[in-house]
């Protein structure tokens, strides 16, 4: 039983930490300018302008 | 009064190799839809929605998870659910609540029409009751869109999990 909920703890820590990481590693790229954009926000903004999920 | 949307970015190659942010705003709300690919992530919501939805997650299927982006990306992240009330945030309109909805969708479709995932997966934060109720109200709506796009759409009676798997 302990077994159990201490490996359930030690998951949901190291999820708590990666996310933490990530999201530090992220925030410090944006301030550098050096996010990779897969999807600029004006081809997005073309793209949902024909969307089904009627935006505005 | 719309949906805008930002650049969708990738968020840590290092840590969360393949997970993507996309952004767009809503009343001056920024939000974020993350799609972070099942491998570079733990199993706890894949075993979850498996369990719950009694179906098969692909192993390169994206978990899908959505808030605030000062709850999702902050530097001081916010844990669990907190309501816009709980943000300091005035609440919104049924008409806001419809929008938020499709510019999750929205982002969800645009994704997909890059990446052509096999499949989508994603939970209620801490099973939040009204998280739910608000996810099914969007999964009865949209789900026929869905499908439309080769996307079979799951849920659970409780509203709780989501799966959009491409059969």
């Amino acid at each position: 039983m302990h077994l159990y909920a201490n490996d359930d703890t030690t998951q949901q820590q190291r999820k708590a930490a990666t996310i933490e990481v990530a999201r530090k590693r992220y925030l410090a790229a944006k301030r550098q300018g050096k996010v990779n954009v897969s999807l600029s926000a004006e081809e997005a903004q073309k793209r949902a302008q024909k969307s089904v999920f009627r935006l505005s | 009064m719309g949906i805008i949307f930002g650049n969708r970015e990738f968020i840590d190659e290092t840590a969360l190799p393949g997970a993507q942010v996309q952004h767009f705003s809503l009343s001056g709300t920024d939000y974020g839809a993350l799609f972070i690919p099942r491998p570079a992530w733990d199993e706890h919501t894949a075993v979850k929605v498996s369990q719950e939805l009694g179906v098969d997650l692909p192993d390169d299927a994206y978990e899908i998870k959505f808030d605030t982006l000062d709850s999702l990306l902050d530097e001081n992240p916010a844990h669990g659910y907190r309501t816009r009330y709980q943000l300091g945030l005035a609440p919104y309109s049924l008409m806001e609540l419809n929008l938020l909805g499709s510019g999750l969708l929205e982002s969800i479709s645009l994704f997909d029409q890059d990446i052509h995932g096999s499949g989508y997966y994603g939970c209620a934060v801490d099973d939040n009751p009204q998280l739910c109720h608000y996810y099914k109200r969007l999964y009865r709506r949209y789900g026929a869109h869905f499908l439309a796009s080769g996307l079979t759409p799951y849920t659970s009676d409780r509203g709780t999990c989501y799966a959009f798997i491409r059969e």
